[in-house]
């Protein structure tokens, strides 16, 4: 219950601060606002992005072709994307006319090049200017050539089996294996490339939720703010005074973030409602639970930090700066489809990737999953205990 | 005993902030700490409450080792801290009500004693004002009765008059008069010397980490005999002036302070005829002289050489 009191009176002065208040709740609906308006033309008409068209230019013609024609007419993709062939040259003069935006190209011998055991690679034409279309399609044929690739052997196994069992190679048969194989994995991309193309996600959405995992890990700030005063104007030293255990007070700070955080979190899921019509997702109580989910992530961010770094403007400077550094590279300024494969990865080590993957999942009409909250409780229990720990011992070796 | 400090010691790196202390504090007694700044009162202090973990020693607050039973010794407790330790933005009532959660009360229980305290420190009519908008007196009179709130076996008062004015000090004086008249057991710590002369009826002398004497004020005041202490202030200090003055028979001791001169002496007449003598010879004026009987001030002169406030 002691941790609960410090929890509610820290919630009151941070309520009492209009200007703090004016910058974890104004800011994001006014970013929102903004980067949702900028990016519109990048998720412009979202259903129509879920069906747009895309040249194939076959100068393959081998059973990886026909796999790649499978892969694309599985009813994920088929959903996405409307595939036309052509050649390459009328590819090239529709993409001149600015009548199409992207062709993928298989060129001549890509399946025998994967089955000798070297490098090939599927090529993307793209319009000049478009960019989220292209990137989608480049995210499905580097899926393709990595998984192709990867499992080549099993690949040619299949092939081979299939040219023992019958004089004629079966490439609905080998391409059946592929698609089986890739299922997974397309499911997985297209929830780590193909989010903003969802179909239900528009811009305001996206950054909807971008914006509240950025400006909620901002408000993690509180939490070492209130330390750092509390240290600064002795009340700290009188809790400690205090019958009061220090887990306790430990677990007030947690407590503190965790309510700031979540009732931001409400205020801002309510103001992008009504202002910006944003839909958070079908299920109410599940968005709530996924913002506490969030807010449970930052806020033993906030007490690691406070336990690990001195409590000066330096360590709050310090914040600020991985909550920058956390929101450029989890997503929250640029959607990640945008970014180099390897910053894809790596933006699974912010916190604002996980947090915007959960929110447009359940924009996108998902329920929430453990895959979704997992993460995240991860992050803020494992904190919690690290910052705890640190900060028990040196009160107590003080 | 209600508290006992037993060989209490503190170092920090090479430095010996608290040697060896030891004091016991019996239920119903003001106990004052008098010391100049930096002799180890408030790292005492901090050792009592948990708030510094003692090189060596222990603290028991009736009868619960603070070690072993951290929040039984300090439930016994009420701490004022040397600084305003309340949070501006709340009112006196949210911080009070604050303060005595922590002390486990709650319900109607809690209102109540935050009604009291207000009326004990006489802040009723501003309960419900935010603490930033109170004078630096009247935050100590908060800073006061959040202490109070869970009534505690023993009050210990980290100089709680620093900064104050002189009406405000007064008042938190008479408060703390009071309680301690109503059975309120006190501790209190200073370097004003009146103030702990008003307040408590034994003292600890501490300096340089150590309690050098310890008694109540008539017992400290046999520590130095009949004297009188002399305070001259001087048009100018030559130099010789205070070797020469050291070495009048009629005089026990001198410390001097910018242009004051602070003397004791059995006999503060002859020392006065002796002391002008000197001063003619140094051609120094002589601009106000007060004679005050024998004090605690001149009891830590007399021990340390030095003014409690060098």
């Amino acid at each position: 219950m002691k941790a609960l009191h410090i929890a509610i009176k820290d919630l009151l002065i941070t309520l009492r601060d209009w200007q703090g208040m004016l910058i974890f709740l104004v800011m994001p609906m006014v970013l929102t606002a903004i980067l949702g308006a900028a990016m519109n033309s990048n998720f412009t008409d979202a259903p129509s992005l879920g069906q747009f068209e895309m040249a194939l230019i076959d100068e393959d013609d081998g059973e990886l072709a026909v796999a790649l024609r499978a892969v694309l007419d599985t009813p994920l993709l088929k959903s996405l994307i409307r595939v036309i062939e052509m050649t390459e040259a009328e590819a090239i003069d529709r993409i001149a006319a600015g009548k199409l935006q992207v062709a993928l190209v298989v060129p001549q011998g890509f399946t025998s090049s994967v089955y000798a055991g070297n490098d090939a690679s599927l090529m993307v034409l793209k319009e000049a200017g478009s960019s989220l279309r292209p990137m989608v399609v480049q995210g499905i044929a580097n899926s393709f050539v990595e998984y192709v690739s990867a499992g080549r052997i099993a690949a040619s196994l299949a092939v081979r089996q299939a040219m023992l069992g019958s004089s004629n190679i079966d490439p609905m048969q080998t391409a059946g294996h592929i698609v089986e194989q890739l299922h997974a994995l397309i499911l997985q991309f297209r929830e780590e490339v193909a989010e903003p193309h969802r179909s239900l996600i528009s811009a305001f959405q996206y950054y909807a939720a971008a914006m509240a995992v950025m400006f909620m890990m901002s408000a993690g700030g509180v939490g070492l703010e209130s330390i750092a005063v509390e240290k600064r104007n002795l009340t700290w030293e009188r809790l400690m005074a205090s019958p009061t255990s220090p887990v306790y007070m430990i677990l007030g700070k947690f407590l503190t973030v965790l309510l700031v955080n979540s009732l931001q979190f409400m205020v801002l899921m309510l103001g992008t409602t009504l202002l910006y019509k944003v839909s958070w997702g079908d299920n109410m109580l599940m968005v709530v639970a996924a913002g506490v989910c969030y807010a449970v992530a930052v806020s033993g961010l906030s007490l690691l930090v406070a336990a690990l770094l001195p409590l000066s403007k330096a360590g709050l400077g310090v914040w600020e700066i991985g909550v920058q550094a956390c929101a450029a590279l989890g997503g929250s300024m640029v959607p990640l489809i945008i970014f180099p494969k390897v910053l894809q990865q790596m933006a699974r080590l912010s916190p604002n990737f996980w947090g915007i993957r959960m929110f447009t999942a359940l924009m996108g009409g998902e329920t929430l999953q453990l895959t979704h909250v997992l993460p995240l409780l991860a992050i803020g229990t494992v904190a919690l205990c690290i910052g705890a720990g640190h900060l028990v011992f040196k009160q107590r070796s003080a | 005993m209600i508290l006992e400090v037993k060989n209490l010691s503190k170092s920090f790196k090479d430095k010996k902030a608290v040697d060896q202390i030891s004091f016991g504090v019996k239920e119903g007694e003001a106990y004052g700490l008098l010391g100049p700044n930096g002799a180890g009162k408030s790292t005492t202090i901090g050792m009592i409450f948990g708030l510094l973990k003692p090189t060596t020693g222990e603290v028991v607050v009736n009868g619960f080792p603070l070690i072993k039973q951290p929040e039984q010794a300090k439930s016994c407790m009420g701490y004022v801290p040397q600084e305003i330790a309340l949070y501006p933005e709340l009112t006196a009532t949210e911080n009070l009500t604050y303060w005595g959660r922590m002390y486990g009360l709650g319900g109607a229980k809690l209102a109540q004693r935050v009604a009291e305290v207000l009326q004990i420190v006489g802040l009723s009519d501003r309960a419900k004002s935010t603490i930033e908008t109170f004078s630096g007196g009247m935050k100590r009179r908060v800073n006061i009765a959040a202490a109070l709130l869970h009534e505690p076996k023993v009050l210990i008062m980290d100089e709680p008059t620093v900064g104050v004015d002189p009406q405000s000090r007064n008042h938190i004086l008479e408060t703390v008069k009071k309680l301690n008249a109503a059975g309120l057991t006190i501790v209190y710590t200073s370097h004003y010397m009146e103030e702990v002369e008003f307040l408590c009826t034994r003292i600890g002398i501490i300096d340089h980490g150590k309690i050098i004497a310890e008694g109540t004020v008539p017992e400290l005041r046999r520590i130095v005999g009949e004297v009188a202490t002399l305070v001259l202030q001087v048009s100018s200090l030559p130099e010789g002036l205070l070797a020469t003055l050291h070495g009048l028979s009629e005089l026990n001791t001198v410390a001097a302070t910018l242009e004051v001169l602070q003397i004791t002496a059995g006999d503060a007449a002859q020392a006065l005829a002796a002391v002008t003598q000197v001063l003619a010879d140094y051609r120094v004026k002589l601009r106000s002289v007060d004679i005050k009987e024998a004090n605690l001030e001149a009891v830590f002169l007399h021990l340390t050489g030095r003014a409690l406030r060098d």
